[in-house]
């Protein structure tokens, strides 16, 4: 047996392999190599103090703190799962309540208005009918609701205006015509008073413009001496 | 695997008390001797000792059945034990009260002898402390260490071998074994 042969057993009894098939000619090596019987000493004082080593043992009360612990979040994580499902739950019964109140609520209320049933074509010819008619007859159904309502605003309205009457209505605008002639009159006034007054400026105007026309010499083609 | 393991798990999902307790009691020891040993602060320890289990009851869900528990364990208890270490050495201030932790010490002449290898485990890198200790004195194979820390079994034999040569060369320096003409290979 060499060094290297006798390093390699002493990994190997590191390892905890065992090593006694090589006994003898380990032993016959060590007894000849002092480095090698040194190396294989510290090794076995090494394997024999790891031997002494006393595990540390746990705390007495750590187990039953640690099994609190885990039962505390397992039944948090439990209550949190169950809180969720509920919650979802919860939501889509909101929601297919919602779903259910737009679905089945309208057709009520379309039932209970007669006149607007009147004007549409009836509900129960709407499973044979084809797309185009749904959208036409839900536009007819608009057009007379919305003129039931216009027309129910205006007559609610005339109940707040006069009583107008053609002899009413011909006294009125006499009047008012009787009453709008003297603001015509006086702006007619205003207006030859305002022309009067500035007479003088636009005369003034006038001659310094004919003047300044005078001073400009006349447009014509002249041949420039270069040319 | 055992029956007796994968049908304590299930108890253990179902959130049954009693089993969660056999649980805790059965690997308690492994879990928390291995903190002591790598983190070296009792307080430190039982506090990672709780958060493991923790963890450990919250993934077992994801635990392979086919295969034994303690390594998955194991594994689960050196990675938070690295992290442990990592937040500890940003804060430098918290890392002041590291004292001797040995459960109990032997009484005759080999009690120095311990005590040097404990030391000399303090000096240890995390990863070799990890893998020195979960091959001597957890007794877990290779290629388990190498699941457990997520590194090729080659890394793990080197690093293991890294390990020995700095204990023992502690060991030398402090006198507790001769010195030899050449090393380890």
């Amino acid at each position: 047996m060499n060094c290297h042969e006798c390093q390699e057993l002493t990994q190997r009894f590191l390892d905890g392999e065992s090593i006694d098939d090589f006994h003898a000619d380990l032993d016959l090596h060590l007894a000849i190599c002092t480095p090698c019987r040194e190396q294989h000493a510290a090794g076995q004082c090494l394997i024999e103090g790891l031997r002494l080593l006393v595990p540390p043992l746990p705390p007495a009360q750590l187990s039953s703190k640690i099994t609190c612990a885990v039962l505390t979040r397992h039944r948090r994580v439990q209550f949190q799962r169950r809180f969720t499902v509920a919650g979802a739950l919860a939501a889509s019964l909101l929601l297919a309540l919602f779903a259910g109140y737009r679905t089945f609520g309208v057709k009520e209320v379309q039932q209970g208005e007669p006149a607007l049933a009147q004007d549409s074509v009836p509900l129960d010819s709407s499973d044979t009918m084809s797309l185009d008619q749904r959208v036409q007859e839900a536009g007819e159904a608009v057009v007379a609701l919305t003129r039931r309502t216009a027309d129910e605003t205006v007559g609610q309205s005339r109940v707040l205006l006069p009583k107008v009457t053609p002899e009413s209505l011909a006294a009125l605008t006499q009047e008012t015509m009787h009453q709008q002639l003297p603001p015509s009159t006086s702006l007619r006034e205003v207006q030859q008073s305002v022309a009067v007054g500035f007479e003088p400026v636009t005369t003034s105007a006038r001659r310094a413009v004919d003047l300044f026309l005078r001073e400009i010499p006349p447009v014509g083609f002249e041949q420039k001496p270069g040319l | 695997m055992s029956v007796d393991e994968a049908g304590l798990v299930e108890c253990c999902l179902r959130g049954d008390p009693q089993a969660v307790q056999t649980l805790v009691e059965r690997f308690q020891a492994d879990v928390f001797g291995l903190c002591l040993r790598i983190l070296s602060h009792r307080q430190d320890a039982e506090d990672v000792t709780q958060e493991v289990f923790l963890r450990i009851f919250r993934s077992l869900t994801r635990w392979d059945s086919s295969r034994p528990l303690k390594p998955w364990i194991i594994g689960i208890t050196v990675n938070r034990c690295r992290t442990w270490l990592a937040q500890r050495s940003r804060h430098p201030e918290s890392a002041d009260y590291l004292q001797e932790t040995a459960a109990s010490a032997p009484a005759d002449d080999s009690a120095e002898l311990v005590r040097e290898i404990q030391d000399a485990l303090r000096e240890l890198r995390p990863e070799y402390r990890s893998v020195f200790l979960l091959f001597h004195e957890h007794g877990q194979p290779y290629e388990d260490i190498a699941t457990a820390l997520d590194r090729p079994v080659g890394t793990i034999k080197t690093w293991l071998h890294r390990a020995r040569l700095e204990v023992l060369g502690r060991l030398r320096r402090r006198g507790m074994v001769a010195e030899v003409g050449h090393e380890l290979s």
